[in-house]
Formats: structure tokens, C-alpha cells, sequence
């Protein structure tokens, strides 16, 4: 189960970040102007799919001179990045 | 403990209800979910993406051993696709010149101990000894 809410710029994830779901990830962020600020609070689990989604939107924010931060990342959550030699990328706090 | 998945995205969410059976069963406690979650998705929906020849389902096991949990992914009539031959990825480059791909696979090396794949008679094996937790 994945969910994703925007208000304004910030996105809050929640919920099963996989393979299944990515695509709507990036449906719903791709078109987002900018700055992105993801609230990972109620993110449970995210895959190298659901990373690969933000990290296309970190590399278009940063092209286009915009903010990109992720916040508020579970512990498990932030070590997947951590594996992925991304922790201290991707504006993650 | 072994379970037949159709080779599909749609798959994730049975086995993600699977692992959790097999922690019940074997009495390991839940938080080992997370990091067999994900390696049996990388391996998992590899096949689904890199399937050249077998479309067919895929055999699931996992056992709990003295060497740690051991998980399996076995495919029929299949062209031969090694997933431990792929590239690492090299996770001290700018973020500028790093790509998603091969992210899975080192993943996967991340959380193992032992990650091999046989190929014979077009059965594909991999094979996956989880490290065990701090």
C-alpha cells in the first residue's frame, strides 16, 4: 500500500515505495515545478525503483535551480540510502 | 518453504505477505522483514524486467539455516541471465554522473554474505545468504 499527497511543495509519502508503485510516484512528482520537500514520516520501505524515482527528481531540481530535501526518513528507510551511498545526496536531513 | 509467483510486478505485494509468513513460521522476529523485502524484490522484478526466454512463473523459497536465512529464485526454459556478473556501482561518484541502474544488484550485495547463480539445463538458480543482523 503507497500513498502520495501534495500540498503546495511538499510531498508526503507513506506507506510501500516498491517496484509496483513507482510509476505512480513518478507520475505525481515528475510534473511538480519545484522546490520538492518530501516528508518520508510514514514511508515504510522504499526499493532501488522507488530511489531511482527520486533521484530523476532531485537531478531536475538541481538543473533547474531549485531545493529538493527529503525529511523525517524512518531509520530502515534511511539506510537503504545509506547502502545505496546516497544518505549524504539527494538533500536527504 | 517454497512458493510459485507469476512473473510480475503485481507479484510484490504476495511476496511481501509471503515473507512475513515465513518469519511467523520460523519464529524470527518481524524487523527481519525489511531487508528480505528487498532483496527478494531486486532479484525478483529482475527477472520480470530481464526475461529473454522463460516468461514463466517463478519458484520462491526460503530457509532459515545456521548460516542465516537463504533464499532462492528458480526459473524454468530460461535464457541464461546472471545477476552476479553485473557491475558494481561505484556510490563515491557525484551524484551528477550516477544512474539508477545496477542500484538493485548492490543493494543486494549490501545484505548478503553469499549471492551465486547456476544455470543448467535452462533452470536458473540464484541463490542468497542474508546477513545475518547486528
Amino acid at each position: 500500500m503507497f500513498e502520495i499527497r501534495i500540498e503546495g511543495e511538499t510531498v508526503y509519502l507513506a506507506g510501500r515505495l516498491d517496484a509496483a508503485e513507482s510509476d505512480l510516484a513518478n507520475a505525481q512528482i515528475a510534473p511538480l515545478p519545484g522546490p520538492i520537500t518530501l516528508d518520508c514520516s510514514r514511508l515504510e520501505y522504499i526499493s532501488s525503483a522507488g530511489i531511482s524515482v527520486l533521484m530523476v527528481a532531485y537531478k531536475r531540481m538541481i538543473a533547474g535551480g531549485k531545493g529538493f530535501r527529503m525529511v523525517n526518513l524512518m531509520p530502515r528507510v534511511k539506510n537503504v540510502f545509506v547502502y545505496a551511498g546516497l544518505d549524504k545526496l539527494l538533500g536527504i536531513e | 518453504m517454497v512458493r510459485t509467483f507469476p512473473r510480475q510486478m503485481a507479484s510484490i505485494a504476495s511476496l511481501v505477505a509471503y515473507v512475513r509468513e515465513f518469519l511467523e513460521q520460523e519464529g524470527l522476529p518481524s524487523d527481519r522483514a525489511f531487508d528480505l523485502d528487498l532483496v527478494i524484490e531486486e532479484l525478483f522484478t529482475n527477472l520480470v524486467r530481464h526475461a529473454t526466454g522463460s516468461r514463466g512463473d517463478v519458484d520462491v523459497s526460503l530457509e532459515s539455516t545456521p548460516r542465516g536465512v537463504v533464499l532462492t529464485l528458480r526459473e524454468y526454459d530460461a535464457d541464461r541471465y546472471d545477476p552476479t556478473a553485473a557491475p558494481e556501482v561505484d556510490i563515491h561518484r557525484p551524484i551528477a554522473d550516477r544512474r539508477p541502474g545496477g542500484l538493485g544488484i548492490h543493494l543486494v550485495r549490501q545484505l548478503s554474505t553469499d549471492f551465486r547463480y547456476e544455470w543448467q539445463d535452462r533452470t536458473g538458480l540464484i541463490t542468497v545468504t542474508m546477513k545475518e543482523p547486528f
